[in-house]
């Protein structure tokens, strides 16, 4: 069965291009978010294999999403998909249990591999 | 060197390293256009002035305010008019199979090259430096600034802007915008401390 993938993005521009992206990489996009709350319902609601996560969106940033989701499930796999590649910030994220952080904008290819070797057992 | 000559020199560093930063992104987001950037202005403007930063105070751009928070905080706005916009859209690889709305694809790309830059002033610092998401408005230049500096803590009655341009050829003519930086007046001097620290080692 296609991996499940959860796409957390404040703005519909980049939850599509994300969606193509993964949709034609043979993954299936199960369930959109725009802010870190509406993240946290869909999680736990779709149980999805993979989360992609934005940081900078209304209500609840990524982080605190990202932290919020592993504190009750420290199994989620969660990519941060960020524009904020600021060290203190990646290396937050991922003390914090995200398995990898991409820096928008990204090359297409980086986040299929990211998602592939997450699958595959590997982190960051 | 004076002490505030020194400090508009400092500025002055961290806009071309951000707005290098900033290009970066903005080229990659483009497809790897060549996108040329002017070396920054840092300046003192009384707010009676605001209005005519962008030159022509009545040309009506793609604006969007982001204002930022940690160690540096204050509010950067990028701007485009609208036809750059539309045609930026046409050079996005991804953009091509992505059918949406240029606001919400607006919001994106201000999202990214003002993080962007403000990641390059994170690396002179050691700061994390936090935007907010983009608030985007179809407006005249002269409003946007005027109403981004009036919100502002602390301005009293001059602010300091860094105020950068980018461009790139699009057809047969050349596309531009700017990012213009307006530290909060309070965190500013803590700023050019980090950087002191960070780079006269
Ligand atoms: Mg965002």
């Amino acid at each position: 069965m296609a991996t499940s993938v959860l796409v957390v993005d404040d703005t519909a521009f980049m939850r599509l291009t994300l969606k193509n992206l993964l949709t034609k990489n043979g993954f299936s996009v199960v369930g959109e978010a725009e802010n870190g709350e509406d993240a946290v319902q869909k999680y736990f609601e779709l149980k999805p294999d993979v989360v992609t996560m934005d940081i900078t969106m209304p209500k609840m940033d990524g982080i605190v999403a990202l932290k919020s989701i592993l504190q009750r499930d420290p199994s989620a796999k969660i990519i941060v998909c960020s524009a904020m590649g600021q060290k203190p910030l990646v290396i937050e994220a991922l003390a914090s249990g995200a398995k990898d952080f991409i820096v928008k904008p990204f090359q297409p290819d980086r986040v299929v591999e990211a998602l592939n070797k997450v699958m595959s057992g590997g982190s960051a | 060197m004076e002490a505030r000559e020194w400090q508009l020199d400092v500025l002055k560093e961290a806009g071309t390293v951000g707005i290098g930063n900033a290009a970066k992104a903005l080229s990659s987001m483009l497809c790897d256009r060549m996108v040329y950037v002017s070396v920054p202005s840092v300046r003192f403007v009384p707010l009676s002035e605001a209005a005519w930063i962008w030159g022509d105070p009545e040309a009506i751009i793609l604006a969007a305010y982001v204002p930022f928070t940690g160690g540096l905080s204050g509010s950067a706005v990028f701007g485009l008019p609208e036809d750059a916009v539309r045609t930026f859209m046409r050079f996005m690889s991804l953009a091509a199979e992505v059918e949406c709305e240029m606001y919400s694809i607006f919001t994106e790309m201000a999202n990214i090259v003002v993080t962007s830059y403000l990641n390059a002033l994170s690396s002179m610092t050691g700061w994390v430096l936090r935007p907010s998401v983009p608030r985007v408005a179809e407006t005249m230049a002269g409003a946007v600034i005027e109403s981004v500096l009036a919100l502002m803590e602390h301005t009293n009655d001059s602010a300091t802007v860094i105020d950068t341009t980018f461009s790139l050829e699009g057809g047969h003519r050349l596309l531009g915008g700017r990012l213009i930086l307006v530290p909060d007046k309070m965190s500013l001097c803590g700023f050019l401390q980090a950087v002191e620290a960070t780079y006269c080692r």
